[in-house]
């Protein structure tokens, strides 16, 4: 059966549905941690407005006034725990690659990347709900934009939940790595400041140079925090969900095939 | 300092040179990976000095300072960060000592226990912060001294603002470090005593609230090691008393984190069984 057939049939929907809740609740734990983490995430969030604010012009630039760029940076700070901060799959993944339980893992009646994905996924939620209000709540102060329109809460919901899937998806590839290297830094500092930086999420990216910003847009991490943050703002259509949802296919098919390659790889020491 | 009191001294120095040693060996054994990974994470770890190129690149100035005024303050504070990082990275790892009983066999050393934490590793990895702080330092003065805001006597003035940074950023780091004795988990403590407020000195303080800046010049000090004798040197205010006020700051925030390092130690009690 293909990857998504598998994915699909109901059975298996059921599977990564109870991993997704499992990846949620195994955080709740922690609850209590991530509240005073989130205390400092708020504090990042201030330094970033009160940086931003003194260099934008009073009359703003690109379609930003002083007040939307402040909208924009505290909707970014709240969903910086959805979209860039994944980091339990990599380790994850590393870790079962370097302890040789990944041998294990690969002969479960479950589609590796599924699993992993879905049980991320279920982090990242938590990392939205748990981490991302209490930063809004705390940031609201400083401006917080509320949409009157439902359809654009709608489509903003939309394409955060791509943004996730995209950003699961490339933290696992991060973690893939492992089969090759062993140690998996390096391809985590690439993408961690490829995601920072061309996802949009301490500044819009139209502060990037007019050529940097052409390939930033169209790229798969400004499906990250700037497209989503656009809708929210309603400073672009709702049909920029239409990127995500092509960059959610393309990161799929990468992340399967690498995961392919890697089984064919995979060798386990020990006696 | 009596002739006993030298010889000790001069003794732990020669002890820690050889523990060092051993440690900076062994991380060799993986020269490629080491020096690769190094390299990586000077030129990727630059990011918040790039966020800073891209505003300044599209708006000039921030609060009236150019990028190469800004270069200055970001590299003496990464410089400062690196070093605290390479020489005390035991002591900033110390949670994990307390949660898994470590510190006992720590404490069982004829040595301070602040000696032995540090000479256990030198992490050369975190030079890479050094690599960064200079490279950016390097062209900022390239810059300021070809325009004549800077002269040599600044430029010493800047490696002192170096140095007196890393003691503040050391003593940060040990009084946050202490808090573990009693609260035992700090991680979450250290991104609001050292991330956070090294995040913010790297752009000029004036950006900030007045309650913001109070806290990055009086309660977690770090501003005093780079922004206020980097204010004074490019002619931005302040008077020579920006020039001594990092010195003082240092010598009394190192004095008061080794008093709550030994306080704590007091109240340590061992997790084993």
């Amino acid at each position: 059966m293909s990857f998504i057939g598998h994915v699909a049939s109901l059975g298996s929907l059921r599977k990564y549905r109870v991993l997704a809740i499992k990846g949620f609740i195994q955080n709740l734990q922690y609850s209590a941690s991530h509240l005073v983490n989130s205390v400092a995430s708020a504090i990042f969030g201030v330094l970033e407005v009160h940086f931003w604010l003194n260099v934008t012009p009073p009359q703003g630039f690109a379609d930003y006034a002083p007040i939307t760029i402040v909208h924009y940076l505290t909707f970014s700070q709240c969903i910086v725990w959805f979209t860039q901060f994944g980091i339990r799959v990599r380790n994850r993944v590393r870790d079962a690659v370097r302890s040789g339980n990944v041998a294990t893992e690969l002969m479960r009646p479950i589609d590796f990347y599924a699993y992993h994905v879905a049980t991320e996924y279920g982090s990242l939620l938590y990392g939205l709900t748990f981490r991302g209000i209490p930063v809004a709540l705390m940031l609201s102060k400083l401006g917080f934009y509320i949409p009157k329109n439902p359809a654009v809460w709608g489509w903003a919901l939309v394409a955060l939940l791509i943004g996730g899937y995209i950003a699961a998806a490339q933290w696992y590839m991060v973690g893939l790595t492992a089969f090759w290297t062993t140690e998996i830094r390096t391809a985590y500092w690439v993408i961690s400041s490829l995601s920072l930086g061309l996802g949009g999420a301490t500044f819009p990216l139209e502060v990037l140079p007019d050529w940097l910003y052409r390939i930033a847009r169209w790229s798969p991490f400004a499906c990250l925090n700037y497209n989503p943050a656009r809708i929210y703002l309603e400073l672009s259509c709702p049909e920029l969900v239409l990127p995500g949802l092509a960059w959610a296919a393309i990161v799929t098919v990468i992340a399967q095939t690498l995961t392919r390659a890697a089984r064919r790889k995979l060798e386990v020491q020990g006696g | 300092m009596s002739q006993g009191g030298i010889k000790r001294i001069i003794g732990l120095i020669r002890l820690y040179g050889l523990l060092i040693s051993g440690a900076v060996r062994a991380k060799m054994q993986y020269k490629f990976d080491f020096i690769a990974s190094i390299l990586l994470e000077t030129v990727m770890g630059a990011y918040d000095y790039m966020v800073a190129v891209a505003a300044l690149w599209r708006f000039h100035t921030i609060a009236g300072w150019n990028i190469y005024e800004v270069g200055l303050l970001y590299s003496v504070s990464k410089i400062g960060w690196g070093l605290y990082r390479a020489f005390l990275e035991e002591v900033d790892r110390f949670e994990g000592y307390i949660i898994r009983g470590d510190f006992d066999a720590i404490l069982t050393r004829p040595y301070p226990s602040l000696f032995v934490l540090a000479s256990r590793n030198f992490a050369m990895e975190r030079l890479s912060f050094v690599i960064q702080g200079t490279a950016i330092l390097v062209i900022s003065l390239r810059n300021l001294l070809g325009l004549g805001v800077l002269d040599w006597s600044g430029v010493l003035h800047l490696g002192l603002a170096i140095l007196w940074t890393t003691l503040i950023t050391c003593a940060i780091g040990i009084a946050t470090s202490a808090a573990a004795f009693i609260i035992v988990r700090v991680e979450e403590l250290q991104v609001f005593t050292q991330n956070a407020p090294g995040t913010a000195t790297l752009y000029p303080l004036e950006i900030y609230p007045t309650w913001l800046r109070n806290m990055l010049l009086y309660f977690i000090p770090l501003g005093v090691g780079n922004y206020i004798p980097v204010r004074y040197l490019l002619g931005k205010g302040g008077s020579w008393l920006n020039l001594v006020a990092p010195a003082v700051t240092a010598a009394i925030s190192l004095a008061v984190a080794v008093r709550l390092w030994h306080l704590g130690e007091v109240r340590y009690h061992s997790t084993g069984s």
